[in-house]
């Protein structure tokens, strides 16, 4: 198992056992608990869609509003930008690291 | 003399192929003032619908690698940026991956990632936007810093 699988592992379990249940109301109507909706970013006045994923899995996804109310660059300078810093402060670094040294070695 | 906007060399083209480079300064605002001013004055035209930006899919999976080392929360931020209203992935067809192939066999742009941005751009007709000097001379693209 990968270092990521598992983390990801580890979050799912974790989340698994907080979780209480929701029922699900007579026009399908059910309640995004707080932790697990502050935990994916997700706020309110977002847009998101219902994606079936498997027997009884549902996966919520946003698809816009990821601001709520603010614009992007007020939403990125937020303490609710989980992406400050987040790729090493340098940007042309981080894209030099995933594509490798830039040979022109042309004759 | 005063320096000429990032916007004003987009011209009238009314969209542009962005390299990662760019939407990593837009998401992660640790860069300096300068950068950051022209990186935002070029997405804020795109969020208000005044230009809009093709992402290669190839960038658009780099800029998610970081994120999904992270976790949902960051994933989720990427996600709603690249699907907002403005921004639109570029998948490649057969004519990038010609273009493409050209570049790094003549190794005019030897990394792969490169030469796909590039071709992007070259088959859309827009101008790239880049963070890499040696892209922006290899494509005639415009490097975010020279507009700081």
């Amino acid at each position: 198992m990968t270092e990521l699988e598992a983390s990801w592992k580890q979050m799912v379990e974790e989340a698994r056992s907080r979780a209480r249940p929701t029922r699900v109301s007579g026009n399908g109507t059910i309640v995004l608990a707080a932790r697990a909706r502050r935990a994916a970013g997700i706020q309110p006045g977002d847009q998101v869609v219902s994606i079936p994923v498997g027997p009884g899995a549902v996966l919520v996804e946003r698809v816009a509003g990821g601001a709520a109310g603010r614009t992007w660059r007020e939403f990125l300078d937020s303490d609710d930008n989980p992406l400050r810093g987040a790729y090493g402060g340098d940007p042309q670094a981080y894209v030099d690291e995933l594509r490798g040294p830039w040979r022109d070695d042309r004759s | 003399m005063a320096r000429r906007s990032l916007l004003s060399a987009l011209g009238e083209t009314g969209a542009f192929v962005c390299d990662t480079a760019p939407l990593v300064y837009r998401l992660e605002r640790s860069s300096s003032r300068s950068v950051l001013s022209v990186v935002d004055m070029l997405f804020d035209a795109v969020e208000s619908g005044d230009l809009a930006c093709i992402v290669p899919a190839v960038c658009a999976t780099e800029l998610l690698i970081r994120p999904y080392a992270l976790g949902p929360p960051a994933v989720s931020v990427v996600d709603a940026l690249l699907r907002s209203p403005g921004v639109a992935i570029a998948s490649p067809e057969l004519g990038t991956a010609h273009a493409a192939a050209r570049h790094a066999a003549r190794r005019t742009i030897p990394r792969l990632a490169d030469a796909f941005v590039a071709a992007t751009a070259a088959e859309l007709r827009l101008p790239l936007v880049t963070g890499d000097r040696r892209l922006a001379r290899a494509a005639a693209g415009l490097l975010v810093h020279d507009f700081a």
